[in-house]
């Protein structure tokens, strides 16, 4: 079963931490885009664009790191099997 | 199209676009629930602040412009001191929900998710 971890902070990451699963993927939004540009797991990650924008990170999005949209963020949550907001 | 139920705990912001896209993606919002901290959104008693934005008056919006009503947990918002008109008379205080937000318990949250392809939590 594939999920997509939502994570909006540093806290949220360490607790998905360890929870993430090779079928998996991360989606950070608001202040959980500071996270993406430090550790990331070996997963597929995303963050949303606007919100790394608002924050001065988008010119910063890690080579590993793909930005997305809303709409882009509702077509993920029906492609993974579960979302687990962190 | 797809039928989405969200539970909004501590981003309403974050929630508040999602929902919009699930609307404009062609979906459907079977359910809105607010609970935690964020039952705080329902509070109609927060005014304006200056040119800040005012997340409780945007779901509004959103929510009026949708036709959806907002459902918000009763014991979380009574906790918090967020009445409607019935609630405020039995504890003679102030009405602080209006539509389209409105009580509810948590039996509708999981009638509502499990009549959904999705529940998201924000």
């Amino acid at each position: 079963m594939s999920t997509l971890h939502i994570i909006c902070s540093r806290q949220a990451y360490l607790r998905a931490q360890g929870l993430m699963d090779a079928s998996d993927a991360v989606l950070f939004h608001g202040d959980g885009c500071y996270q993406a540009l430090e550790v990331l797991p070996s997963l597929p990650c995303y963050w949303v664009g606007s919100d790394a924008k608002a924050r001065a990170l988008a010119s910063r999005c890690p080579q590993k790191v793909t930005a997305v949209e809303w709409p882009k963020v509702v077509s993920m949550t029906l492609v993974f099997d579960n979302t687990v907001t962190w | 199209m797809a039928i989405f139920t969200l539970l909004i705990t501590d981003n309403p912001q974050a929630g508040l676009h999602f929902a919009k896209a699930v609307l404009a993606e062609g979906h459907q919002l079977a359910s809105v629930f607010f609970y935690g901290e964020a039952v705080r959104v329902a509070d109609s008693q927060v005014p304006m602040v200056g040119d800040e934005p005012h997340i409780g008056q945007a779901w509004r919006d959103f929510a009026l412009a949708a036709n959806l009503d907002l459902a918000v947990c009763v014991a979380a918002a009574e906790r918090r001191g967020i009445l409607d008109s019935e609630q405020a008379q039995a504890h003679d205080l102030a009405v602080s929900m209006q539509a389209p937000f409105r009580q509810a318990g948590l039996g509708e949250l999981v009638t509502a998710s499990a009549q959904s392809d999705r529940t998201v939590q924000w």
